[in-house]
């Protein structure tokens, strides 16, 4: 894929990541109302199930932020989680965010990019999703 | 033959070719080794046939560093010694905990696997494990219960034998045979003071006893081997001082140090993805005549990239509440308990009431059913409530719909049992610490000997192991999709958790090497510089293993007898 591909490939990412961090964290969804239908359903399994609970994504986030306090804005997140999902070489937006995010927390774990937080041993990219939610709340 | 050593005629001297002194697992096995040979055999065990609260208290001491047990309650001091309340749980070493490895001070036997493999299978059959098979593939062939689907490669489940209760005590099995053993002599409620050696130190020549009755007497013999446990044969070294005033085999300091365990406690947690995750492996249970147990543990490979120590983790399944509570209603308990009494064909006295508990709880089912239908259909409103009940809701509906005893067995019997959350109880393979010991203390016991008192000490890499046992298994978890590794450690790795505790296990204070600076014994477990003195049991391992003690012990010692029958030749 070329930079500039990759480039534009990284930019959909992160406004598609920060759509749905954003639509489970906020009750009110500004935003959603001018999304299209099919982006609003595009809502990783992973992020529902890290989200659904979101005293513990926030507790998670909190923690995070605080071991990682350089990625403490939601532009350095949301680009380094889409910086990592652009790497792959899958073809989004052909892959659903939900696939492309769970393939992205188990290549997390295969390849020992994981964080302990709170004793908890997470995948890279779910940490920052939980960082993402709580600056996004 | 048994005899009391209490009749012996005082100040007597009982002559032998080999003396053993403990009747335990070793001991026995040494007995057993030696009762067709041609020489006269003695065993002396410290207790009788059955426990006694004089006996055992001489075993009390003292323990500073990392609690431990009261020393009397951790070993049992009588014929049988302390198979009479042995858990049960084998798994053969494996090559890797024989290797002098870089990374841990102090490994290395001068023994290979290879060295003991011929022995192994005796041992097997010596302690009731039921099947010579190890291999994992090989039982998941026949078990209903599947491993743990991890892909990383990096952890690995393997299998222990548990020996059921009623066969684990040698004393039970073997005691009718030792009696009748017509070259073997043992003698009960014997205890040696010292083991004596000759003026100038280099043989020993046999040992003293004294009963707690006050009788005294000696045993003359041309070969004299220490088989009373992992913490008192060092003590037995350290006593016998009349000639080498630091103890027999201790001119390098080295008898009573290196004390090893099995260190447990609970370092973290699971919660599945899944609340019905398979976990039955990890648990004990039947396959044909056999009692498997499985754990996880990290590959050889993954220890020697990782440069750690063996950690293995056993999982604890903590079901759902509406399961657990089920289990402590009277009806189950009564259940369980009537049952457990059946079986030991005892009839209680308060048998009536459980009955009735029992009956009660069965006639739950009654007011939900139709009556008099030829199948067992539910009412309509007790099938309304159940369909319309959440899952969490479901759970408690069904106890009040059927009965305590109903829920408990369905889910048991035909139900993955919901699991809140699994326990991570982790068992490690220490790095040898020569300051962790026993050593003389100043209190003495009622023989006049000074009691021990013991140091139990870990290392750094011991904690760090179980911190990153637990990440790999954690990353694992999670890319296999079933769940999340919470580690409950801090990371300090000079401190332990509260609720650290051995296995039993006692090993290494009169440790096995070629070197007489690095070890008590060599390679025959011949005490270095004695030459008719020799050691059996697990005080001489060098390592504690990821292995049990047990079946390794009785190996060496099978081990040891050939070697004492060739000298005997």
């Amino acid at each position: 894929m070329s930079d500039d591909a990759q480039l534009s490939r990284r930019e959909a990412l992160k406004l598609a990541l920060a759509t749905a961090v954003l639509m489970l964290s906020s009750s009110q969804l500004p935003a959603a109302a001018a999304l299209r239908r099919a982006e609003r359903s595009l809502l990783p399994i992973q992020l529902t199930t890290l989200l659904s609970n979101r005293q513990s994504a926030a507790a998670l986030g909190r923690a995070y932020l605080a071991a990682y306090p350089h990625e403490q804005q939601v532009a350095a997140l949301l680009n380094q989680i889409a910086t990592s999902a652009a790497a792959r070489d899958t073809a989004w937006p052909g892959q659903s965010l939900r696939d492309l995010l769970g393939q992205m927390l188990t290549d997390d774990f295969a390849a020992d990019r994981v964080v302990i937080l709170q004793g908890w041993v997470l995948s890279v990219t779910e940490a920052r999703l939980c960082a993402l939610a709580l600056l996004l709340a | 033959m048994f005899i009391d050593a209490r009749t012996v005629q005082a100040d007597s001297t009982i002559d032998a070719d080999i003396c053993i002194i403990g009747a335990g697992a070793a001991g026995i096995t040494l007995g057993r080794q030696f009762s067709a040979q041609p020489f006269r055999t003695i065993i002396l065990e410290s207790g009788g046939l059955r426990p006694d609260p004089a006996t055992q208290s001489l075993y009390a001491g003292t323990s500073t560093g990392i609690p431990y047990y009261p020393l009397d309650a951790a070993r049992l001091r009588m014929f049988g010694g302390t198979t009479n309340h042995w858990g049960g749980t084998c798994r053969p070493f494996s090559a890797i905990d024989f290797e002098a490895r870089s990374w841990i001070p102090y490994s290395g036997w001068p023994i290979q696997l290879g060295d003991v493999l011929p022995y192994y299978d005796r041992a097997r059959t010596i302690c009731a494990v039921g099947s010579p098979t190890w291999d994992l593939a090989e039982w998941q062939r026949q078990d209903a219960q599947p491993v743990l689907p991890l892909r990383d490669g990096r952890t690995a489940s393997r299998v222990a034998q548990v020996v059921p209760a009623a066969q684990r005590s040698f004393a039970k099995h073997y005691r009718d045979e030792l009696e009748r053993a017509g070259s073997v002599t043992t003698y009960l409620n014997a205890n040696v003071t010292e083991i004596v050696t000759d003026d100038a130190g280099a043989r020993v020549t046999g040992v003293r006893v004294a009963c707690l009755s006050g009788t005294r007497f000696a045993v003359n013999a041309r070969v004299v081997i220490l088989a009373a446990g992992g913490i008192e044969n060092a003590r037995m070294l350290l006593v016998s001082n009349q000639r080498h005033t630091a103890g027999l085999g201790n001119q390098h300091d080295l008898v009573g140090r290196f004390f090893l365990e099995h260190p447990r406690f609970e370092a973290g947690i699971i919660v599945p993805a899944n609340r019905h995750l398979p976990v039955g492996f990890y648990q004990t249970h039947g396959i044909a005549n056999t009692r498997l147990k499985g754990y996880v543990g990290l590959t050889e490979e993954t220890i020697r990239r990782e440069q750690l120590v063996d950690i293995q983790i056993n999982m604890i399944p903590t079901y759902s509440a509406a399961y657990r509570a089920s289990l402590k209603t009277p009806e189950v308990a009564s259940l369980k308990y009537l049952a457990h009494q059946l079986k030991r064909r005892e009839l209680p006295d308060d048998f009536g009431m459980h009955v009735a508990n029992i009956v009660e709880d069965l006639l739950t089912a009654e007011a939900s059913f139709l009556p008099a239908a030829p199948l067992p259909l539910p009412k309509p409103l007790a099938l309304r409530r159940l369909l319309a009940a959440e899952a969490g809701e479901l759970e408690q509906a069904l106890p009040a719909t059927f009965g305590d005893i109903a829920f408990a067995a369905n889910q048991q019997l035909f139900a993955s049992t919901p699991i809140d959350y699994i326990r991570l109880n982790t068992r490690i393979d220490p790095v040898p610490n020569p300051d962790s010991r026993v050593r003389l203390g100043r209190e003495r016991d009622a023989l006049g000997l000074p009691r021990l008192e013991l140091h139990w000490q870990l290392s750094p890499l011991d904690k760090h192991s179980v911190r990153r046992t637990l990440e790999i298994l954690g990353a694992e978890l999670g890319q296999a999709g079933l769940g999340r590794l919470q580690i409950k450690l801090d990371d300090d790795d000079t401190s332990w958790p509260a609720g650290t505790r051995g296995g039993w296990h006692h090993m290494g204070t009169t440790r096995m090497s070629d070197d007489p600076r690095r070890g008590v014994v060599d390679r025959n477990c011949q005490v270095h510089g004695i030459a008719n003195l020799y050691v059996a049991g697990s005080s001489v391992f060098p390592t504690a293993g990821s292995g049990t003690p047990t079946m390794l012990l009785v190996s060496l010692a099978l081990r040891l007898a050939d070697h004492i029958k060739e000298r005997m030749r």
